[in-house]
């Protein structure tokens, strides 16, 4: 037996959630642009009322990560008084619990290497956020779009609910899960792998309980579940548990990024030829959901009691030519192909050096929202690159 | 004289000026109270002013106080600059990884500075003087634009007596006579030219012997140079580098030399480290 969600029941879970918690999904929302025209755009957004709920979007990556929900773009690291000493005084922002429903495992995963920079670095401020934090996740059976290269960036099983879609259009995952089942432990033989007879009059969700949190908010929220027969529901013979085992490992078919370990083996002009088109807008680190550079500088602001001095901490971007400026002019990284290089080297390279995994986790947003689109995966992978520095 | 504590590390803390003075036009020397013993000659600190923000400033001192020698380069320099003694400064550190000292024990030094770049080596040479038993011969060479540009001179007095110093400088070498500020120091500025050239000039021999060098990019790429025409290995070198750095503790991603974080592996690496990343510009 395994704990489910009818399908019909998820925006009511959602508003019950948003009774106790911030709660975050992917939502179809209408941005105003030029000429008073409007695009449609799926982000991460809050839940207030079922209204918000009317454009809830399960099927497309949203484009902008959830990071910011961690670490603000701003954030507010002290304050300074100044009277007849300096007196500094220690912000720490009011954080209010919140969920986050719908994230991929590329975005699950981008959290979970933020969470082992920030936890390296005892970030009181993002630690504080991430702990009063929920996720449930979503699983991605085919790729969300034709850039994800999730396969290769080794991601793992994280988040505190994990979500598996059984309808008509999602079972054949489940019947060849059971055949591989099968293949594997004789004890489940002579099931019937016939998919064509099952039909299922509803779509429900399969939920997985990933982490305590996860069991907590379950047993909080037990109206909202089922626990259901799911093998038998299809007519097969299998143990529920083990066929969720394998359903979990059936990953989309997204293309991959080949040897990753031998980026190092690209040539200054083969970096340059991929950046050819680059803007150094910083678009690609902006909406990536593991970018953390910053910078940190002082403000004034004025309050009620007169002017206060505020030491900031504000996102950045190695794509600029201020990224690596330094007194008397002098920028060390002053060629864009090699500020890009940085970046997909430290997304893929260096990071994991240090901590063991690579940072980039192939959500392909940098390539998505990209303007002139640099599709830097294609670019390596059309080199032959085979034996080099691996 | 307190030691630094932090807990939250972006987090400075207030320190009192206990003296500024200009030596030179457009660089000025700020003493802290704080105990400089506890840090590793070669580290660095950020300071910076309510406002107005922080820089990284190495430390050039080894002793009670803490010394910086600061360029007026930008704009938190230069407000730094206009503090006055007993006022406050906000400090973090000390930060970085500085001149394995401890393990070159019983080495001939060799130390090559260039202009600002002689600081971190003040604080070499403070420890080394306190320490002289643990070196052999301690060979500097310092280099500066004229005779009327050097800096650090009551040190170079001092550290005189336990080592050899030669001083160059780029131009006027004959300017060193009509200095009165000089303080007895003239008789170690004994070279007109590139402290890189002094360096070529000198004999060296490099068995048991390690070489240290701070200075602008140029200069380290140069004395490098020469280092190895006179047979050091990347193994008996180290540099400071310089870069752009924000949190000074690893995660703001500023200084990075391709893999390397300035601020918490550097600032002084071996050259053999800096050979295999391009960025550094010893590739």
């Amino acid at each position: 037996m395994l704990w489910c969600l009818q399908d019909s029941d998820l925006k009511n879970l959602l508003l019950a959630f948003a009774k106790h918690y911030n709660v975050y999904a992917p939502i179809d929302v209408s941005i105003p642009v030029a000429d008073g025209k409007h695009v449609k755009r799926t982000i991460f957004s809050k839940v207030k009322s079922g209204l918000d709920l009317r454009n809830l979007n399960l099927e497309t990556l949203p484009e902008i990560p959830v990071k910011h929900l961690f670490y603000p773009p701003v954030e507010v690291l002290f304050s300074i008084k100044k009277s007849k000493n300096v007196e500094l005084v220690e912000e720490m922002p009011s954080i209010e619990k919140t969920l986050i429903f719908g994230l991929r495992k590329c975005d699950l995963n981008a959290i979970k290497r933020q969470d082992l920079l920030f936890s390296t670095h005892n970030d009181v401020w993002y630690l504080h956020r991430r702990e009063l934090t929920t996720l449930i996740g979503i699983h991605c059976f085919e790729p969300l779009n034709s850039y994800c290269f999730c396969n290769s960036q080794e991601l793992e099983d994280f988040g505190d609910l994990m979500l598996y879609e059984l309808s008509n259009a999602t079972k054949h995952w489940f019947f060849k899960a059971a055949e591989q089942l099968c293949k594997e432990n004789e004890s489940f033989a002579n099931s019937n792998f016939n998919d064509l007879k099952i039909n299922l009059k509803s779509k429900l969700y399969i939920v997985e309980i990933c982490s305590e949190k996860g069991f907590e908010l379950l047993s909080n929220f037990k109206k909202f579940f089922v626990k259901k027969h799911v093998s038998k529901m299809l007519g097969l013979n299998v143990s529920d548990l083990e066929l969720l085992e394998v359903v979990k490992r059936l990953t989309p078919k997204t293309r991959v990024l080949k040897h990753s370990k031998a980026i190092n083996a690209l040539t200054p002009s083969d970096w340059a030829s991929v950046s050819e088109q680059c803007l150094s807008c910083g678009i690609c680190t902006c909406t990536c959901p593991t970018c953390y550079c910053f910078e940190i500088f002082d403000k004034e602001v004025k309050t009620l009691k007169g002017f206060e001095t505020l030491r900031l901490r504000t996102w950045s971007s190695c794509q600029l030519q201020e990224f690596t400026r330094i007194a008397n002019d002098f920028v060390f990284r002053s060629e864009k192909w090699e500020r890009f290089k940085h970046r997909v080297m430290h997304q893929n390279i260096y990071f994991k050096q240090r901590y063991g995994k690579q940072l980039c986790t192939g959500c392909a947003r940098c390539i998505v929202n990209c303007p002139v689109h640099i599709d830097w995966v294609g670019f390596i992978n059309k080199k032959n690159l085979q034996g080099l520095g691996e | 004289m307190k030691r630094l504590q932090h807990r939250n590390k972006l987090m400075p803390k207030p320190v009192r000026v206990l003296d500024k003075w200009f030596e030179v036009e457009n660089n000025f020397f700020l003493e802290l109270e704080v105990n400089s013993c506890y840090s590793v000659p070669g580290q660095f600190i950020q300071v910076g002013l309510a406002g107005v923000g922080e820089a990284p400033i190495s430390i050039a001192s080894h002793g009670d106080t803490l010394l910086l020698n600061i360029n007026i380069v930008g704009r938190v320099t230069r407000m730094l600059s206009k503090v006055k003694p007993n006022e406050y400064v906000l400090v973090r550190g000390p930060l970085g990884k500085g001149y394995p000292l401890q393990s070159l024990k019983g080495n001939n030094l060799v130390l090559i500075g260039g202009g600002c770049g002689v600081a971190p080596l003040a604080a070499v040479l403070d420890y080394v003087c306190k320490n002289r038993q643990d070196f052999e011969s301690v060979k500097c060479f310092f280099g500066f634009k004229s005779p009327d540009q050097v800096i650090f001179k009551k040190q170079i007095k001092h550290w005189a007596e336990l080592v050899s110093i030669n001083i160059s400088v780029d131009k006027d070498l004959k300017l060193k006579q009509e200095l009165k500020q000089l303080q007895d120091i003239e008789r170690f500025i004994n070279f007109e030219g590139f402290v890189t050239q002094a360096l070529e000039q000198s004999f060296l021999t490099n068995n048991n012997i390690v070489a240290f060098i701070c200075g602008p990019p140029i200069m380290m790429k140069h004395a490098v140079k020469v280092l190895k025409s006179k047979g050091f290995k990347d193994e008996q070198i180290f540099l400071s580098m310089e870069r752009l750095m924000y949190c000074g503790i690893g995660y703001c991603c500023h200084c990075m030399i391709n893999d390397l974080y300035t601020c918490i592996d550097g600032p002084v690496f071996r050259l053999d480290v800096l050979r295999s990343r391009p960025e550094s510009g010893f590739e």
